[in-house]
């Protein structure tokens, strides 16, 4: 029984030697899957939409309804870490199909294709049982369960990463693969902006391929050059605005500090200490890969290739580390496990492979196995604190707090033509779990709201060109800022404003202070652990019209 | 040929994956939390609109000028800027173990309660009524306190309460209390029962008391009725702030149907406490706890507040070492009417 084969330049040994049970070769990959699959799901109905889902979908259905009527769309692309374009609509349409369930279910999807990348990878790289390794190690970890029962860019993403991965590593095969590398890194890109972090490893891998040193070289050379190209070219066909996104969502992402995406600052020990919690394993066996290549003198490809997989794994730390935030982590870490996992597939193989018993050998791939296995009960057990949309979440508001605030909310969402402000991290939570359908100019953040100053010209949506000004000057058709939110609310202009969700930051305080001196406005609530609002006369009107 | 073969089984292939997760995806076991029913839309009145109310504890005795104690009552109360009063009428069961509910000569017949409510309401004042289960005839706290057969309590609460929902409901009462302070069994099925008998006949809207260390939410005393609580919450100094905090624990729109406390030096500590061991009343005590309680509740938005007690008399009583729970004519007083008459004046 051999466990390791000689590597990626020798695919048809590696048909050759995981012919060893020719009729049950996929029967642990569909195990692995299944598990995967069923480890995943039962976290589907574990949360209700949480901030990030209830985003993308609201903002997947405003930009259909605005392809198909018009009327703009609040530069989703400005502050949105992905293409809006791509995933959101994407879930809007699941969403239509079936509710938050079938939006999760798309990201289990997602990332069972992305563990059977993952066995396919390592399989063209080391061999068929390493793949098998490697595809358990990623499917077992809780991060992988999570992101597949969560319905962000996340397992989109990460399952074109590995995509492009595949591709890097067949591009020895033929010009077809080394083609498809550039356009599905641009996917993988597009997708989620965070996958750039692995651009030079997806580039790298490919360049290991190329059988001797010079051409590696100039491998990687000629595809990071044509990858930056088709990038910037993309940039430059989406506009100024998607720069703006992608420079204020990941280039040059604030560091650690409190800010308006929730980022704080966190010290360096707490960084690692959480990667270690949620992927430790994985990099331990990495590193151990990493040290067997470079004692027993392998060939340069295959410790560059160990070497890429792992330093892959650390990417998302060492950057975390630089901006101080552990914002995303438990997200993005998972894609750098993906890498190490195939490193991890191989140490481990390659330990079975020193057995030279054949019947202890046997029993050193059921230890493995069963190693695989305590490993993914390990972070099974994680999953459910690390499931950010999860009752046991850290960072999510419980449902507990929330549904009777939704459904206190949900009759009064219904005033037609009512604007509501919501000052907090529920805002697109609110809509989404009522199943109301505001548009988004009705609909006001406590960020950023451009308000139309009466008797300019200028309309709700911002779509009558005119100077936005931060205080009321004579030229001025609209109001930004401060000045916006508190000439608003004199005017009665929101008939629901909310503070429940609680972002913290300067301009609540001025519309909690606007709304308490203004007269009409009535504290409704405070159901969800902070005031709401309603506007009386507003709501009197109507009930005296519809009884 | 081939390569359309693929295609075609490459979108069976999606279109089948899409089908099944469709469907999947209405299961109900994959479904997050239920959102629960909505509330009707409500609008809740401003705090210059509160609710501000007197208590009058109407225990009767044979013989008793009902007509003139009604009139001196409401007059007094009129003459502390007060625009609602809560009058509570007594009954009484057969002891700690028992189960039938009767009245007693305290307590006011439905004729008599209706004389002072026409006298409240020439006078402008909002009249609330509330039936108050006697504690002597218990021999413990309501809140403790369970019948032993809840069908035969039920029964005959119902008798004893119909005449008077008759009355209110024929002079526009517009808030009757079905229960007051009867924790042990306010979740009782009976409730929705005993409410739907009362609907039949008047037609306002239906309350329910509970203390304020009760487990708080809807449906105490049945579905559907407005929520009152009794504020004896212990509470420090400085009362402003700490009467502020607590009344933001409660949902805005929340009357609080009892605030009270006795002139004794101690008595932040135990409001509920009627009773102390003092030599010397210290009205102080009642004056800043009704001020900060007043203040709190039109800062908070309540719904109003009511102050605990007057009794039905011709000669309203300021606190005395027997009976240390009254303020008339004394700081207490004068607290609540300052209050009250700041609140009128912001009204305009």
């Amino acid at each position: 029984m051999t466990v390791l084969t000689r590597g990626a330049a020798t695919p048809p040994a590696v048909r050759a030697q995981t012919s060893i049970w020719p009729g049950l070769r996929w029967l642990p990959v569909v195990v692995i899957l299944a598990a995967q699959a069923a480890l995943t799901i039962r976290l589907i109905p574990a949360g209700i939409a949480s901030h990030d889902e209830s985003g993308y979908i609201y903002a997947g259905h405003q930009l259909i309804h605005e392809l198909w009527h018009g009327g703009g769309s609040p530069y989703y692309e400005t502050y949105f870490s992905g293409a809006p374009v791509i995933y959101p609509v994407l879930a809007a349409m699941a969403d239509h199909l079936g509710g938050l369930v079938a939006v999760r279910l798309m990201s289990t999807f997602f990332m069972l294709t992305a563990t059977a990348l993952s066995f396919a990878t390592a399989r063209r790289l080391f061999g068929y049982f390493p793949g098998i390794i490697s595809a358990g190690l990623f499917a077992g970890l809780g991060l992988t369960q999570d992101l597949g029962a969560y319905a962000t860019y996340d397992a989109m993403a990460i399952m074109i990463v590995a995509a492009a991965t595949y591709c890097a590593v067949r591009s020895a095969d033929s010009n077809f693969w080394l083609l498809a590398v550039p356009a599905v890194i641009l996917a993988a890109n597009a997708t989620k902006y965070a996958t750039f972090l692995f651009d030079p490893v997806v580039i790298a891998l490919a360049a290991t391929q190329a059988g001797t040193w010079p051409a590696a070289a100039k491998r990687f050379f000629v595809l990071s050059l044509a990858v930056v190209s088709v990038l910037v070219f993309c940039v430059f066909l989406a506009g100024a605005a998607y720069l703006k996104g992608i420079l204020f969502t990941t280039l040059a992402r604030p560091a650690g500090e409190q800010s308006i995406i929730g980022a704080t600052r966190q010290p360096g020990g707490v960084i690692t200490a959480e990667t270690w919690d949620w992927v430790g394993v994985i990099l331990a066996l990495g590193v151990v890969a990493l040290i067997l290549t470079v004692c027993t003198r392998q060939n340069g490809e295959r410790t560059a290739v160990v070497t890429t997989l792992v330093v892959a794994g650390m990417l998302v730390t060492f950057e975390a580390l630089r901006l101080h935030s552990d914002e995303s982590m438990r997200k993005h870490d998972d894609y750098g496990a993906w890498f190490t996992c195939i490193a991890a597939g191989y140490s481990v193989a390659y330990l079975v492979q020193l057995i030279k018993a054949r019947h202890l050998r046997y029993a050193g791939v059921v230890l493995a196995l069963g190693g695989v296995a305590m490993s993914g009960a390990h972070y099974t057990a994680l999953a459910a604190s690390t499931y950010e949309a999860g009752r046991n979440s850290e960072i999510s508001w419980p449902p507990a707090k929330l549904l009777p605030f939704f459904a206190t909310m949900r009759p009064y969402l219904t005033y037609p033509g009512g604007r509501v402000l919501v000052g907090g991290v529920v805002e697109d939570q609110l809509p989404y779990a009522d199943h109301i359908t505001i548009p988004w100019y009705d609909y006001v953040n406590d960020v950023y709201f451009k308000y139309p100053i009466p008797g300019r010209g200028g309309d709700a949506s911002g779509q009558v060109p005119g100077p936005a000004c931060t205080s009321l000057r004579p030229r001025c058709t609209y109001l930004e800022g401060e000045q916006a939110y508190q000439a608003a609310i004199r005017a009665g202009w929101f008939a629901v404003i909310s503070l429940v969700g609680n972002h913290g930051i300067v301009l609540d305080t001025v519309i909690h202070q606007a709304v308490t001196h203004t007269p009409g406005y009535v504290l409704l609530t405070r159901a969800g652990g902070a005031p709401t609002w309603i506007y009386a006369p507003a709501y009197r009107h109507w009930e005296s019209r519809h009884g | 040929m081939s390569g359309l073969r693929r295609l075609l089984a490459a979108g069976a292939g999606v279109a089948l994956l899409m089908g099944g997760c469709a469907a999947a995806s209405h299961l109900r076991a994959l479904q997050p939390a239920h959102m629960p029913a909505s509330p009707p839309i409500t609008i809740p009145s401003s705090g210059t609109e509160m609710q501000r109310g007197i208590d009058l504890d109407a225990y009767t005795y044979p013989g008793q000028d009902i007509a003139a104690a009604a009139r001196a009552d409401i007059a007094y109360i009129t003459s502390l800027h007060a625009d609602a009063v809560l009058i509570s009428f007594p009954f009484f069961v057969n002891g700690q173990h028992g189960s039938r509910v009767y009245a007693t000569s305290a307590t006011p017949a439905p004729a008599q309660i209706a004389v002072i409510v026409r006298d409240a309401q020439r006078a402008e004042l909002r009249v609330s009524l509330r039936p108050l289960l006697d504690e002597k005839s218990i021999g413990t706290a309501r809140r403790r306190w369970a019948p032993v057969s809840p069908t035969v309590w039920f029964q005959s609460y119902q008798q004893f309460l119909t005449p008077y929902a008759v009355m209110a409901d024929r002079l526009n009462v517009p808030v009757f209390v079905v229960g007051t302070e009867l924790t042990r069994f306010s979740r009782s099925r009976h409730w929705a029962v005993l409410d739907a008998e009362l609907r039949m006949r008047y037609h306002g809207t239906l309350a329910c008391v509970d203390n304020w260390d009760a487990p708080h939410g809807t449906g105490n005393c049945g579905p559907g009725t407005q929520q009152l609580i009794d504020a004896y919450h212990p509470l420090l100094p400085p009362l402003t702030s700490t009467w502020d905090a607590y009344d933001q624990t409660l949902e805005p729109g929340t009357v609080e149907a009892e605030v009270g406390i006795a002139a004794a030096p101690d008595a932040y500590s135990q409001p509920y406490v009627t009773h102390w061991p003092i030599t010397q009343l210290d009205v102080a005590v009642q004056a800043q706890w009704f001020s900060a309680a007043c203040h709190a509740a039109a800062a908070e938005h309540l719904g109003g507040i009511y102050f605990w007690t007057l009794g039905l008399s011709q000669e309203p009583s300021g606190p005395t070492l027997a009976d240390q729970g009254n303020w008339a004519d004394s700081a207490g007083a004068r607290a609540i009417s300052t209050c009250f008459a700041a609140l009128e004046r912001s009204r305009g």
